[in-house]
Protein backbone atom coordinates (compact mmCIF):
# COMPACT_ATOMS: atom_id res chain seq x y z
CA UNK A 1 0.00 0.00 0.00
CA UNK A 2 1.50 3.35 -0.86
CA UNK A 3 2.66 5.61 2.14
CA UNK A 4 -0.30 8.45 0.96
CA UNK A 5 -2.84 5.88 0.92
CA UNK A 6 -1.78 4.68 4.91
CA UNK A 7 -1.74 8.48 5.88
CA UNK A 8 -5.60 9.19 4.33
CA UNK A 9 -6.80 5.81 5.80
CA UNK A 10 -5.48 6.56 9.39
CA UNK A 11 -6.14 10.69 9.27
CA UNK A 12 -9.55 9.45 8.32
CA UNK A 13 -9.86 6.94 11.41
CA UNK A 14 -8.44 9.03 13.62
CA UNK A 15 -10.62 11.76 12.71
CA UNK A 16 -13.52 9.60 13.10
CA UNK A 17 -12.19 8.10 16.79
CA UNK A 18 -11.76 11.64 18.18
CA UNK A 19 -15.34 13.13 16.84
CA UNK A 20 -16.62 9.98 18.83
CA UNK A 21 -14.54 10.81 21.89
CA UNK A 22 -16.26 14.53 21.57
CA UNK A 23 -19.40 13.64 21.16
CA UNK A 24 -19.36 11.36 24.03
CA UNK A 25 -17.54 14.28 25.99
CA UNK A 26 -19.57 17.15 25.45
CA UNK A 27 -18.26 18.87 28.76
CA UNK A 28 -14.96 18.13 28.04
CA UNK A 29 -15.18 19.73 24.79
CA UNK A 30 -16.50 22.88 26.58
CA UNK A 31 -13.74 22.96 29.12
CA UNK A 32 -11.59 22.91 26.09
CA UNK A 33 -13.41 26.53 25.07
CA UNK A 34 -13.10 27.91 28.83
CA UNK A 35 -9.29 27.15 29.43
CA UNK A 36 -8.30 29.88 27.06
CA UNK A 37 -10.28 32.53 29.21
CA UNK A 38 -9.26 31.17 32.44
CA UNK A 39 -5.68 31.36 31.75
CA UNK A 40 -5.83 35.00 30.21
CA UNK A 41 -8.10 35.87 33.60
CA UNK A 42 -5.18 34.52 35.36
CA UNK A 43 -2.52 36.07 34.14
CA UNK A 44 -4.18 39.61 33.92
CA UNK A 45 -6.09 39.49 37.23
CA UNK A 46 -2.34 38.75 38.65
CA UNK A 47 -0.65 41.07 36.49
CA UNK A 48 -2.87 44.20 37.18
CA UNK A 49 -3.08 43.42 41.06
CA UNK A 50 0.71 44.42 40.78
CA UNK A 51 1.01 46.30 38.46
CA UNK A 52 -0.80 47.33 34.77
CA UNK A 53 -1.81 47.06 31.23
CA UNK A 54 0.51 49.53 29.75
CA UNK A 55 3.81 48.41 31.46
CA UNK A 56 2.84 45.20 29.77
CA UNK A 57 2.41 46.53 26.43
CA UNK A 58 5.46 48.45 26.49
CA UNK A 59 7.71 45.45 28.30
CA UNK A 60 6.23 42.64 25.88
CA UNK A 61 6.13 45.37 22.59
CA UNK A 62 2.19 45.03 22.37
CA UNK A 63 -0.20 47.25 20.56
CA UNK A 64 -3.35 45.87 22.42
CA UNK A 65 -2.40 44.28 25.51
CA UNK A 66 -5.48 42.42 26.30
CA UNK A 67 -5.50 41.29 22.92
CA UNK A 68 -2.82 39.75 22.58
CA UNK A 69 -2.94 38.22 26.43
CA UNK A 70 -6.13 36.22 25.12
CA UNK A 71 -4.44 35.38 21.94
CA UNK A 72 -1.46 34.30 23.37
CA UNK A 73 -3.36 32.39 25.94
CA UNK A 74 -5.22 30.57 22.86
CA UNK A 75 -1.81 29.88 21.57
CA UNK A 76 -0.36 28.40 24.99
CA UNK A 77 -3.76 26.26 25.38
CA UNK A 78 -3.00 24.58 21.74
CA UNK A 79 0.21 24.14 22.41
CA UNK A 80 0.30 22.28 25.34
CA UNK A 81 -2.55 20.37 24.20
CA UNK A 82 -0.36 18.75 21.00
CA UNK A 83 2.53 18.38 23.15
CA UNK A 84 0.77 16.68 25.96
CA UNK A 85 -1.73 14.91 23.66
CA UNK A 86 1.10 13.67 21.61
CA UNK A 87 3.58 12.56 24.00
CA UNK A 88 0.77 10.79 26.00
CA UNK A 89 -1.31 9.14 23.29
CA UNK A 90 1.96 6.39 23.47
CA UNK A 91 1.92 6.39 26.96
CA UNK A 92 -1.73 5.53 27.24
CA UNK A 93 -1.45 2.91 24.38
CA UNK A 94 0.99 1.10 26.58
CA UNK A 95 -1.44 1.55 29.66
CA UNK A 96 -4.23 0.06 27.69
CA UNK A 97 -2.20 -2.63 26.52
CA UNK A 98 -3.09 -2.38 22.58
CA UNK A 99 0.73 -1.38 21.32
CA UNK A 100 1.55 -4.74 20.25
CA UNK A 101 -1.74 -4.81 18.14
CA UNK A 102 -0.60 -1.22 16.73
CA UNK A 103 2.89 -2.57 15.80
CA UNK A 104 1.44 -5.91 14.39
CA UNK A 105 -0.70 -3.81 12.30
CA UNK A 106 -0.08 -3.25 8.58
CA UNK A 107 0.86 0.53 9.24
CA UNK A 108 2.59 0.12 12.16
CA UNK A 109 3.51 2.26 15.16
CA UNK A 110 5.36 5.05 13.03
CA UNK A 111 2.62 5.92 10.74
CA UNK A 112 -0.16 5.29 13.61
CA UNK A 113 1.13 7.66 15.46
CA UNK A 114 2.98 10.82 12.93
CA UNK A 115 -0.53 10.67 10.30
CA UNK A 116 -2.57 10.14 13.54
CA UNK A 117 -1.57 12.87 16.38
CA UNK A 118 -2.00 15.52 13.48
CA UNK A 119 -5.96 15.16 13.77
CA UNK A 120 -6.80 15.54 17.40
CA UNK A 121 -3.83 18.29 17.53
CA UNK A 122 -5.77 20.56 14.74
CA UNK A 123 -8.99 20.26 16.22
CA UNK A 124 -7.88 20.80 19.64
CA UNK A 125 -5.76 23.71 18.28
CA UNK A 126 -9.00 24.90 16.19
CA UNK A 127 -11.20 24.65 19.31
CA UNK A 128 -9.35 26.88 21.43
CA UNK A 129 -8.15 29.74 18.95
CA UNK A 130 -12.17 29.70 17.82
CA UNK A 131 -12.49 30.09 21.91
CA UNK A 132 -10.50 33.24 21.19
CA UNK A 133 -12.51 34.63 18.26
CA UNK A 134 -15.14 36.80 19.89
CA UNK A 135 -12.65 39.05 21.82
CA UNK A 136 -10.67 39.46 19.17
CA UNK A 137 -13.51 40.06 17.29
CA UNK A 138 -14.70 42.42 20.02
CA UNK A 139 -11.69 44.48 21.01
CA UNK A 140 -10.22 44.65 16.92
CA UNK A 141 -13.34 44.52 14.65
CA UNK A 142 -13.43 41.92 11.88
CA UNK A 143 -9.92 42.53 11.13
CA UNK A 144 -9.29 40.78 14.86
CA UNK A 145 -10.88 37.40 13.08
CA UNK A 146 -8.74 37.59 10.33
CA UNK A 147 -6.03 37.59 13.08
CA UNK A 148 -6.81 34.46 14.97
CA UNK A 149 -6.87 32.57 11.40
CA UNK A 150 -3.56 33.52 10.93
CA UNK A 151 -2.54 32.74 14.36
CA UNK A 152 -4.56 29.48 13.95
CA UNK A 153 -2.92 28.76 10.09
CA UNK A 154 0.81 29.16 12.00
CA UNK A 155 -0.13 26.99 15.13
CA UNK A 156 -0.99 24.27 12.13
CA UNK A 157 2.40 24.86 10.79
CA UNK A 158 3.88 24.55 13.94
CA UNK A 159 1.78 21.61 14.81
CA UNK A 160 3.78 19.24 12.95
CA UNK A 161 7.36 20.15 14.31
CA UNK A 162 6.18 19.90 17.93
CA UNK A 163 4.39 16.71 16.80
CA UNK A 164 7.84 15.23 16.66
CA UNK A 165 9.49 16.57 18.97
CA UNK A 166 6.71 15.10 21.65
CA UNK A 167 6.36 11.46 19.80
CA UNK A 168 9.98 11.06 20.33
CA UNK A 169 10.03 12.26 24.08
CA UNK A 170 6.73 10.06 24.43
CA UNK A 171 7.99 6.74 22.71
CA UNK A 172 11.25 7.27 25.60
CA UNK A 173 8.60 6.30 27.83
CA UNK A 174 8.49 2.61 26.07
CA UNK A 175 11.81 2.15 26.34
CA UNK A 176 12.52 3.40 29.79
CA UNK A 177 11.02 1.70 32.83
CA UNK A 178 8.81 4.96 34.05
CA UNK A 179 5.49 6.10 33.73
CA UNK A 180 6.02 9.39 32.44
CA UNK A 181 8.95 12.13 32.38
CA UNK A 182 7.87 14.05 29.80
CA UNK A 183 5.37 16.63 30.87
CA UNK A 184 7.97 19.37 31.84
CA UNK A 185 8.08 19.73 28.04
CA UNK A 186 4.83 22.06 27.75
CA UNK A 187 5.81 24.29 30.11
CA UNK A 188 9.27 24.51 28.97
CA UNK A 189 8.97 25.57 25.32
CA UNK A 190 6.21 28.06 27.04
CA UNK A 191 8.88 29.20 29.18
CA UNK A 192 11.62 29.94 26.62
CA UNK A 193 8.60 31.21 23.71
CA UNK A 194 8.16 34.20 26.42
CA UNK A 195 4.15 33.70 25.63
CA UNK A 196 3.35 36.61 28.41
CA UNK A 197 6.92 38.44 28.88
CA UNK A 198 9.75 39.48 26.77
CA UNK A 199 12.21 36.68 26.34
CA UNK A 200 14.80 39.34 27.54
CA UNK A 201 13.74 38.28 31.08
CA UNK A 202 15.16 35.29 30.45
CA UNK A 203 18.88 33.85 31.23
CA UNK A 204 20.68 34.08 28.07
CA UNK A 205 20.94 30.49 27.52
CA UNK A 206 17.13 30.09 27.74
CA UNK A 207 16.92 32.81 24.44
CA UNK A 208 19.34 30.92 22.60
CA UNK A 209 17.85 27.66 23.35
CA UNK A 210 14.05 29.64 22.35
CA UNK A 211 15.49 29.83 18.53
CA UNK A 212 14.94 26.13 18.30
CA UNK A 213 11.56 26.14 19.99
CA UNK A 214 8.18 26.22 16.89
CA UNK A 215 6.04 27.96 19.69
CA UNK A 216 8.19 31.28 20.06
CA UNK A 217 7.61 31.98 16.54
CA UNK A 218 3.96 31.41 16.47
CA UNK A 219 3.97 33.93 19.79
CA UNK A 220 6.35 35.69 17.97
CA UNK A 221 3.73 36.41 15.17
CA UNK A 222 0.71 36.97 18.15
CA UNK A 223 2.85 39.79 19.00
CA UNK A 224 3.49 41.55 15.31
CA UNK A 225 -0.32 41.03 15.28
CA UNK A 226 -1.62 42.73 17.95
CA UNK A 227 0.62 45.86 17.01
CA UNK A 228 -0.05 46.20 13.31
CA UNK A 229 -3.54 46.91 11.68
CA UNK A 230 -2.24 45.03 8.35
CA UNK A 231 0.86 43.16 9.59
CA UNK A 232 4.70 43.60 8.04
CA UNK A 233 4.22 40.43 5.44
CA UNK A 234 7.95 40.02 5.08
CA UNK A 235 8.11 39.17 8.72
CA UNK A 236 5.27 36.95 9.11
CA UNK A 237 6.81 34.93 5.76
CA UNK A 238 10.11 34.63 7.99
CA UNK A 239 8.62 33.01 10.99
CA UNK A 240 6.37 30.83 7.95
CA UNK A 241 9.81 29.98 6.07
CA UNK A 242 11.43 29.03 9.59
CA UNK A 243 8.56 26.91 10.71
CA UNK A 244 8.42 24.95 7.42
CA UNK A 245 12.19 24.30 7.86
CA UNK A 246 11.46 23.04 11.29
CA UNK A 247 8.60 20.99 10.29
CA UNK A 248 11.29 19.18 7.86
CA UNK A 249 14.23 19.15 10.03
CA UNK A 250 12.89 17.75 13.09
CA UNK A 251 10.35 14.71 11.42
CA UNK A 252 13.47 14.15 9.68
CA UNK A 253 14.79 13.32 13.06
CA UNK A 254 11.54 12.23 14.80
CA UNK A 255 10.43 9.59 12.27
CA UNK A 256 13.86 7.42 12.28
CA UNK A 257 13.60 7.92 15.90
CA UNK A 258 10.83 6.32 16.46
CA UNK A 259 11.52 3.43 13.98
CA UNK A 260 14.87 2.66 15.86
CA UNK A 261 12.29 3.10 19.88
CA UNK A 262 9.82 0.70 17.67
CA UNK A 263 12.54 -1.46 16.59
CA UNK A 264 13.94 -1.81 20.21
CA UNK A 265 10.29 -2.83 21.61
CA UNK A 266 10.10 -5.11 19.28
CA UNK A 267 13.55 -7.13 20.17
CA UNK A 268 13.05 -5.97 24.11
CA UNK A 269 9.46 -5.69 24.72
CA UNK A 270 7.81 -2.57 25.83
CA UNK A 271 9.20 -1.70 29.78
CA UNK A 272 6.21 -1.10 32.38
CA UNK B 1 -9.23 -8.04 63.13
CA UNK B 2 -11.07 -5.43 64.05
CA UNK B 3 -12.20 -3.10 61.36
CA UNK B 4 -10.52 0.25 62.73
CA UNK B 5 -6.82 -2.19 62.76
CA UNK B 6 -7.81 -3.76 58.61
CA UNK B 7 -8.16 0.10 58.31
CA UNK B 8 -5.26 0.96 59.43
CA UNK B 9 -3.18 -1.88 57.36
CA UNK B 10 -5.01 -0.71 54.31
CA UNK B 11 -4.04 2.74 55.03
CA UNK B 12 -0.66 1.88 55.59
CA UNK B 13 -0.29 -0.60 52.43
CA UNK B 14 -1.25 2.97 50.57
CA UNK B 15 1.36 4.89 52.01
CA UNK B 16 3.72 2.26 51.00
CA UNK B 17 2.59 1.70 47.35
CA UNK B 18 2.76 5.53 47.01
CA UNK B 19 6.48 5.65 48.19
CA UNK B 20 7.71 2.39 46.61
CA UNK B 21 6.38 4.04 43.38
CA UNK B 22 7.78 7.27 44.33
CA UNK B 23 11.56 5.36 44.59
CA UNK B 24 10.57 3.54 41.48
CA UNK B 25 9.69 6.11 39.19
CA UNK B 26 12.53 8.55 39.80
CA UNK B 27 12.69 10.22 36.46
CA UNK B 28 8.82 11.02 36.65
CA UNK B 29 9.55 12.24 40.18
CA UNK B 30 12.22 14.58 38.87
CA UNK B 31 10.00 15.62 35.86
CA UNK B 32 7.07 16.59 38.52
CA UNK B 33 9.59 19.05 40.35
CA UNK B 34 11.01 20.55 37.21
CA UNK B 35 7.52 21.40 35.71
CA UNK B 36 6.60 22.74 39.15
CA UNK B 37 9.73 24.72 38.55
CA UNK B 38 8.96 25.91 35.29
CA UNK B 39 5.36 27.15 36.01
CA UNK B 40 6.46 29.13 38.86
CA UNK B 41 8.72 31.14 37.18
CA UNK B 42 6.88 31.26 34.04
CA UNK B 43 4.03 32.55 35.79
CA UNK B 44 6.45 34.75 38.06
CA UNK B 45 7.73 36.41 35.11
CA UNK B 46 4.24 36.93 33.66
CA UNK B 47 3.43 39.05 36.25
CA UNK B 48 7.40 40.94 36.48
CA UNK B 49 5.97 41.95 32.80
CA UNK B 50 3.06 43.91 34.01
CA UNK B 51 4.99 45.80 37.19
CA UNK B 52 7.01 49.34 36.28
CA UNK B 53 11.02 48.85 36.79
CA UNK B 54 12.54 49.58 39.75
CA UNK B 55 9.56 48.05 42.10
CA UNK B 56 10.64 44.19 41.18
CA UNK B 57 12.22 43.79 44.79
CA UNK B 58 8.84 44.55 46.74
CA UNK B 59 6.73 43.21 44.33
CA UNK B 60 8.49 39.86 43.64
CA UNK B 61 8.15 38.73 47.55
CA UNK B 62 4.02 39.22 46.85
CA UNK B 63 4.77 37.71 43.54
CA UNK B 64 6.72 34.56 44.54
CA UNK B 65 4.57 33.59 47.49
CA UNK B 66 1.21 33.98 46.45
CA UNK B 67 2.61 31.94 43.36
CA UNK B 68 3.79 29.17 45.59
CA UNK B 69 0.90 28.78 47.59
CA UNK B 70 -1.27 28.99 44.55
CA UNK B 71 1.21 26.20 42.76
CA UNK B 72 0.92 23.90 46.66
CA UNK B 73 -3.21 23.87 45.50
CA UNK B 74 -2.51 23.24 41.82
CA UNK B 75 -0.59 21.00 42.17
CA UNK B 76 -2.38 18.61 45.13
CA UNK B 77 -5.42 19.14 43.51
CA UNK B 78 -3.98 17.82 39.44
CA UNK B 79 -1.62 15.26 40.96
CA UNK B 80 -4.64 13.58 42.71
CA UNK B 81 -7.40 13.74 40.27
CA UNK B 82 -5.03 13.46 37.28
CA UNK B 83 -4.51 10.01 38.58
CA UNK B 84 -7.60 8.70 38.00
CA UNK B 85 -6.58 8.17 34.62
CA UNK B 86 -4.15 5.72 35.30
CA UNK B 87 -5.99 4.00 38.14
CA UNK B 88 -8.81 3.34 34.98
CA UNK B 89 -6.48 2.76 32.57
CA UNK B 90 -4.53 0.09 34.87
CA UNK B 91 -7.66 -1.40 35.59
CA UNK B 92 -6.75 -1.78 39.18
CA UNK B 93 -10.55 0.51 40.16
CA UNK B 94 -12.54 -2.48 40.16
CA UNK B 95 -9.88 -4.63 41.93
CA UNK B 96 -9.59 -2.59 45.05
CA UNK B 97 -13.49 -2.73 45.55
CA UNK B 98 -13.09 -6.29 45.51
CA UNK B 99 -10.94 -5.75 47.88
CA UNK B 100 -12.99 -4.24 50.05
CA UNK B 101 -10.87 -1.27 49.55
CA UNK B 102 -11.49 2.02 49.04
CA UNK B 103 -10.49 3.07 45.54
CA UNK B 104 -10.59 6.67 46.66
CA UNK B 105 -8.34 5.98 49.59
CA UNK B 106 -6.03 4.69 46.56
CA UNK B 107 -6.18 7.99 44.73
CA UNK B 108 -5.85 10.36 47.44
CA UNK B 109 -2.20 8.34 48.58
CA UNK B 110 -1.18 10.68 45.81
CA UNK B 111 -0.87 13.73 48.41
CA UNK B 112 2.55 12.09 49.67
CA UNK B 113 3.65 12.14 45.83
CA UNK B 114 2.71 15.80 45.47
CA UNK B 115 3.51 16.85 49.46
CA UNK B 116 7.38 15.97 48.62
CA UNK B 117 7.42 17.10 44.74
CA UNK B 118 6.11 20.65 46.58
CA UNK B 119 8.55 20.47 49.46
CA UNK B 120 11.86 20.07 47.21
CA UNK B 121 10.68 22.38 44.70
CA UNK B 122 9.66 25.47 46.63
CA UNK B 123 12.79 26.04 48.37
CA UNK B 124 14.97 25.03 44.97
CA UNK B 125 13.61 27.87 43.56
CA UNK B 126 13.21 30.16 46.45
CA UNK B 127 16.68 30.18 46.45
CA UNK B 128 16.44 30.75 42.49
CA UNK B 129 14.16 33.45 42.73
CA UNK B 130 16.20 35.24 44.96
CA UNK B 131 19.45 35.57 43.03
CA UNK B 132 17.34 35.92 40.15
CA UNK B 133 15.45 39.40 41.73
CA UNK B 134 17.57 39.87 44.85
CA UNK B 135 13.98 40.23 46.76
CA UNK B 136 14.03 39.10 50.37
CA UNK B 137 11.56 36.12 49.79
CA UNK B 138 13.84 33.37 51.72
CA UNK B 139 13.88 35.67 55.07
CA UNK B 140 10.38 34.22 56.50
CA UNK B 141 9.40 35.86 60.28
CA UNK B 142 8.02 32.86 61.64
CA UNK B 143 8.48 29.01 59.56
CA UNK B 144 6.26 27.71 62.18
CA UNK B 145 2.97 29.61 61.53
CA UNK B 146 4.26 29.57 57.88
CA UNK B 147 4.48 25.74 57.41
CA UNK B 148 0.78 25.21 59.35
CA UNK B 149 -0.90 27.60 56.94
CA UNK B 150 0.88 25.04 53.74
CA UNK B 151 -0.08 22.20 55.62
CA UNK B 152 -3.41 23.07 56.01
CA UNK B 153 -3.80 24.36 52.33
CA UNK B 154 -2.64 20.92 51.22
CA UNK B 155 -5.66 19.06 53.78
CA UNK B 156 -8.16 21.82 51.91
CA UNK B 157 -7.06 20.64 48.11
CA UNK B 158 -6.44 17.03 48.78
CA UNK B 159 -10.39 16.81 50.54
CA UNK B 160 -11.81 19.49 47.22
CA UNK B 161 -9.30 16.92 45.41
CA UNK B 162 -11.20 13.21 46.33
CA UNK B 163 -14.62 15.57 45.90
CA UNK B 164 -13.49 16.16 42.08
CA UNK B 165 -12.20 12.47 41.69
CA UNK B 166 -15.97 11.62 42.40
CA UNK B 167 -17.48 14.19 40.16
CA UNK B 168 -15.15 12.88 37.46
CA UNK B 169 -15.89 9.12 37.73
CA UNK B 170 -19.86 9.96 37.79
CA UNK B 171 -19.63 12.52 34.87
CA UNK B 172 -16.22 11.05 32.77
CA UNK B 173 -14.48 14.26 32.34
CA UNK B 174 -10.79 14.54 33.52
CA UNK B 175 -11.07 15.66 36.97
CA UNK B 176 -8.25 18.65 36.34
CA UNK B 177 -10.83 19.84 33.70
CA UNK B 178 -13.41 20.10 36.11
CA UNK B 179 -11.04 22.30 38.40
CA UNK B 180 -12.50 25.91 36.73
CA UNK B 181 -12.29 27.46 39.75
CA UNK B 182 -8.58 26.81 40.55
CA UNK B 183 -7.31 30.37 38.55
CA UNK B 184 -9.87 32.24 40.78
CA UNK B 185 -8.44 31.27 44.08
CA UNK B 186 -5.60 33.36 43.19
CA UNK B 187 -7.71 36.15 44.06
CA UNK B 188 -11.01 35.27 45.59
CA UNK B 189 -9.28 32.61 47.52
CA UNK B 190 -7.00 35.04 49.62
CA UNK B 191 -3.96 33.36 48.13
CA UNK B 192 -2.52 36.09 46.30
CA UNK B 193 -3.71 38.75 48.12
CA UNK B 194 -3.96 39.17 51.66
CA UNK B 195 -8.18 39.53 52.85
CA UNK B 196 -7.16 43.03 54.74
CA UNK B 197 -5.91 44.32 50.96
CA UNK B 198 -9.22 43.19 48.75
CA UNK B 199 -11.95 45.48 47.65
CA UNK B 200 -15.14 45.00 49.89
CA UNK B 201 -16.94 42.89 47.84
CA UNK B 202 -13.99 40.57 46.66
CA UNK B 203 -13.33 39.90 50.38
CA UNK B 204 -16.89 38.86 51.36
CA UNK B 205 -16.89 36.08 48.29
CA UNK B 206 -13.42 35.17 50.13
CA UNK B 207 -14.90 34.99 53.51
CA UNK B 208 -16.38 31.85 52.29
CA UNK B 209 -13.54 30.28 50.42
CA UNK B 210 -11.37 27.65 52.57
CA UNK B 211 -7.76 28.93 50.89
CA UNK B 212 -8.08 32.26 52.32
CA UNK B 213 -7.74 31.13 55.89
CA UNK B 214 -4.25 28.80 55.67
CA UNK B 215 -3.64 31.61 52.95
CA UNK B 216 -4.06 33.97 55.92
CA UNK B 217 -1.86 32.03 58.29
CA UNK B 218 0.90 31.13 56.04
CA UNK B 219 1.11 35.02 55.27
CA UNK B 220 1.34 35.98 58.71
CA UNK B 221 4.19 33.65 59.25
CA UNK B 222 5.89 34.37 56.23
CA UNK B 223 5.88 38.32 55.99
CA UNK B 224 4.52 38.67 59.57
CA UNK B 225 1.18 40.53 57.81
CA UNK B 226 -1.79 40.00 60.99
CA UNK B 227 -4.60 38.16 59.70
CA UNK B 228 -7.73 40.11 59.03
CA UNK B 229 -9.35 37.74 62.00
CA UNK B 230 -6.27 38.13 64.25
CA UNK B 231 -4.64 34.77 64.51
CA UNK B 232 -6.88 32.50 66.64
CA UNK B 233 -9.79 33.71 64.68
CA UNK B 234 -8.41 32.49 61.60
CA UNK B 235 -7.50 29.58 63.09
CA UNK B 236 -11.26 28.60 64.41
CA UNK B 237 -12.85 29.40 61.35
CA UNK B 238 -9.97 27.44 59.22
CA UNK B 239 -10.68 24.47 61.78
CA UNK B 240 -14.22 24.65 61.31
CA UNK B 241 -13.92 24.66 57.46
CA UNK B 242 -11.54 21.72 57.45
CA UNK B 243 -14.47 19.72 59.64
CA UNK B 244 -17.20 20.82 57.35
CA UNK B 245 -14.80 19.89 53.82
CA UNK B 246 -13.95 16.83 55.55
CA UNK B 247 -17.83 15.51 56.54
CA UNK B 248 -18.94 16.95 52.92
CA UNK B 249 -16.02 14.33 51.43
CA UNK B 250 -16.79 11.32 53.10
CA UNK B 251 -20.13 11.97 52.19
CA UNK B 252 -19.35 12.45 48.32
CA UNK B 253 -17.03 9.60 48.95
CA UNK B 254 -19.75 7.54 50.08
CA UNK B 255 -22.60 8.05 47.47
CA UNK B 256 -19.71 7.69 44.57
CA UNK B 257 -18.94 4.16 45.43
CA UNK B 258 -22.33 3.19 46.11
CA UNK B 259 -23.37 4.53 42.52
CA UNK B 260 -20.40 3.01 40.92
CA UNK B 261 -21.33 -0.31 42.97
CA UNK B 262 -24.52 0.04 41.12
CA UNK B 263 -23.36 0.82 37.94
CA UNK B 264 -20.06 -0.02 37.14
CA UNK B 265 -16.60 2.03 36.73
CA UNK B 266 -16.78 4.15 33.30
CA UNK B 267 -14.21 5.50 31.25
CA UNK B 268 -12.81 8.80 31.93
CA UNK B 269 -11.94 11.53 29.16
CA UNK B 270 -10.43 10.37 25.95
CA UNK B 271 -11.11 6.69 27.23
Amino acid sequence: MSELRYAKMIVKAEFYAYMCWLKNNKLFAFMTLAWPYLMAAFILGLGTALGSLSVFASKVGVGDPIFYIVLASGVLVSSINVVDYSAWTLIDLKWLGVLPYIMASPPGLRRVTMYGLIIPAMISSAISLTAVAPVAVFTEGPLGLVKVVVVLGLVYLATIPLIGIAVIAGSLSLIFKEESFVSFLSPLMLLVSGVYYPITFLPKILQVFSYIVPVTYVVEAAKILSVYGVPPFDKLFWIIGVLVAMSISYNLIAYPGLRSVEKNVRKHGIST
Amino acid sequence: MSGSTAYLRKALAIVWLHLVRLHRYKLGFMNMILTDMIWYILLALGALAFSPAGSHSVTAVIIFWGIVMWSIMNNTIWLIVGWVRFVLAWRIFEDHILHNTNPILLISGRIITSTIVTATAVPVIAIAFYFLTGAPIIFVKNIGLMALGIVLLIIYAALYSMMLVCLSLRLRIPGAMLDITNIAMFVIGGLGVPLAWMAPIIRNIAFFIPYTYAAEIARAGIAGIEPYFGLTGTLSIGGIYMAIMLLTTIVVIKYSIDYIRRHGVKGVGMM
